[in-house]
């Protein structure tokens, strides 16, 4: 077996229709109707905090002062509302999009999670394969995130109290390290890819003097755009 | 003595409506798991593929899930436990955007977002700010994900090899401009050597550690790349603090 068919040992052998078939025309038909009723039940949900209050306790600090908050709020996560749905889609696939927009934490876990669980799954990212990979890995996730939270929720004030400064002070580095190992990951698959957003991507972050809410969909939908030109035109195509 | 505001913050009422957020987002994972694995299945996946895949997820989220354990502090200690619970579970979770809200709603109530500056109208504020500004992301990805798709049609063009390509030239966007922000824009803006130092160390290990597993032909030890890159990559991070 090839180095290649080695990494690629969790891909099944039905026919790429086939395959396309059933993700489309069954999975994602039923998660579809389950993600969307969910979320709306979400979307009530999420409101049940301030309206305990109100109808509990009759606190209620008056529309202007919500309106105000709001605005506050929406001025700086206002555009990654529809960018990130958009951006991460590809990555995330279906079943990861749905938990990953009702449950959050994104870039932090979920990317790392169904990116891990793709390479150690042996599957080709954005196949039927690696949609199903994908959807395990995050809601895997979502276990995990669940248990810390109530668990950090509960003691995390005693802990914090016992760990030595040293170890404390180590999780400010926590993201850049966990970028770090993922941009890592992804430039062993296509290394020259890595390079192009080295080189354009820094002095596009640092210079550019763009809002932040833009860097992400511009380096995603333009690297996007430079794999399918230069796919097309044969250049930078893997061997397997 | 705990102030009023805080006994109704960390009461029954919003210890439950944790549960039930948390109960939500539970269910959504336990249906998408089940679905994914019978159709898995159904595409002639191989058993131990998905299974370890199911391992690799609970060492990957492991790294994360300390950091946020971590980061909620804040929130806890701020707004109380219940409340962390409730967001972090399956609010948005990102700990950036849950303070950037709790900031925004005790401005505009006039309140610091500590215990001892908060108040009953000042938590219902930052409430209200922290879910008018959620919704929108969970109607959004909700409502429209059933398009998205088309969007991936658009880009693969019914040729798996050219989705390959570019999925792994997206992914390396993504990563690469948090990479670019977190670890090397601090490095060349202030000097800091710390977090950039943290971020190659994890890069080179996360790369040899894979390079690694293959050499040996052990699948199997890529379960540990990024719980190992993380660690390594914080202490030395740390060293050059």
């Amino acid at each position: 077996m090839s180095e290649k068919e080695e990494r690629f040992h969790g891909m099944s052998s039905l026919p790429d229709a086939q395959k396309e078939a059933i993700i489309k025309n069954e999975y994602c038909a039923e998660v579809h109707t389950w993600g969307l009723v969910l979320s709306l039940i979400h979307a009530v949900i999420i409101f049940l905090p301030p309206l305990f209050l109100l109808f509990v306790y009759g606190i209620f600090p008056g529309w202007a002062t919500v309106g105000k908050a709001f605005a506050s709020v929406a001025a700086i996560a206002g555009p990654y509302w529809f960018i990130e749905p958009v951006s991460y889609f590809l990555i995330l696939g279906v079943g990861g999009t749905y938990i990953s927009f009702l449950a959050g934490n994104i870039s932090n876990m979920r990317l790392p999670v169904s990116a891990v669980a793709q390479e150690v799954a042996g599957v080709r990212e954005g196949s039927p394969e690696g949609e199903i990979i994908g959807g395990i890995g995050i809601s895997v996730s979502q276990v995990m995130l669940t248990v810390a939270v109530l668990a950090g929720a509960i003691v995390v004030t005693l802990i914090i109290d016992a760990l030595p400064k040293s170890v404390k002070g180590a999780f400010d580095f926590l993201l850049p390290c966990l970028w770090g190992a993922i941009f890592g990951q992804f430039a062993l698959r296509a290394p020259q890819y890595a390079i192009v957003v080295l080189i354009v991507g820094i002095p596009l972050v640092m210079f550019a003097g763009l809002p932040t809410w833009t860097l992400i969909p511009l380096m995603v939908f333009g690297l996007a755009v430079l794999a399918i030109i230069l796919f097309k035109n044969g250049i930078w195509v893997p061997k397997k | 003595m705990e102030p009023e505001w805080l006994k109704q913050a960390t009461g029954f009422g919003m210890w439950f409506i944790g549960f039930l957020t948390a109960g939500n987002a539970l269910l959504l994972s336990f249906v998408i798991y089940r679905k994914a694995y019978r159709y898995g299945r159904k595409l002639g996946m191989k058993e131990q593929s998905m299974k370890d895949s199911v391992k690799a997820s609970y060492i990957t989220a492991l790294g994360p899930c300390l950091g946020i354990f971590v980061g909620m502090t804040v929130l806890v200690i701020a707004l109380g436990g219940a409340v962390a619970f409730i967001r972090e579970s399956a609010g948005v979770g990102s700990i950036m955007f849950e303070l950037i809200a709790a900031r925004a709603g005790s401005e505009a109530a006039g309140v610091q977002l500590t215990r001892e500056g908060m108040s009953a109208t000042g938590l219902s504020t930052v409430l209200w700010a922290m879910a008018t500004g959620s919704v929108a992301w969970v109607l959004i990805g909700g409502v429209f994900t059933r398009w998205l798709p088309k969007l991936k049609d658009l880009m693969g063009q019914g040729n798996p090899k050219q989705m390959a390509v570019i999925s792994a030239a997206i992914m390396l966007a993504a990563f690469g401009r948090l990479f670019i922000s977190d670890g090397i824009v601090p490095l060349i803006r202030k000097g800091a050597v710390a977090p950039f130092t943290g971020a190659i160390v994890a890069l080179v290990v996360a790369i040899g550690w894979l390079l690694w597993a293959d050499k040996l032909r052990k699948p199997a030890m890529k379960e540990y790349f990024l719980l190992i890159a993380i660690i390594v990559g914080m202490a030395a991070a740390q060293m050059m603090r």
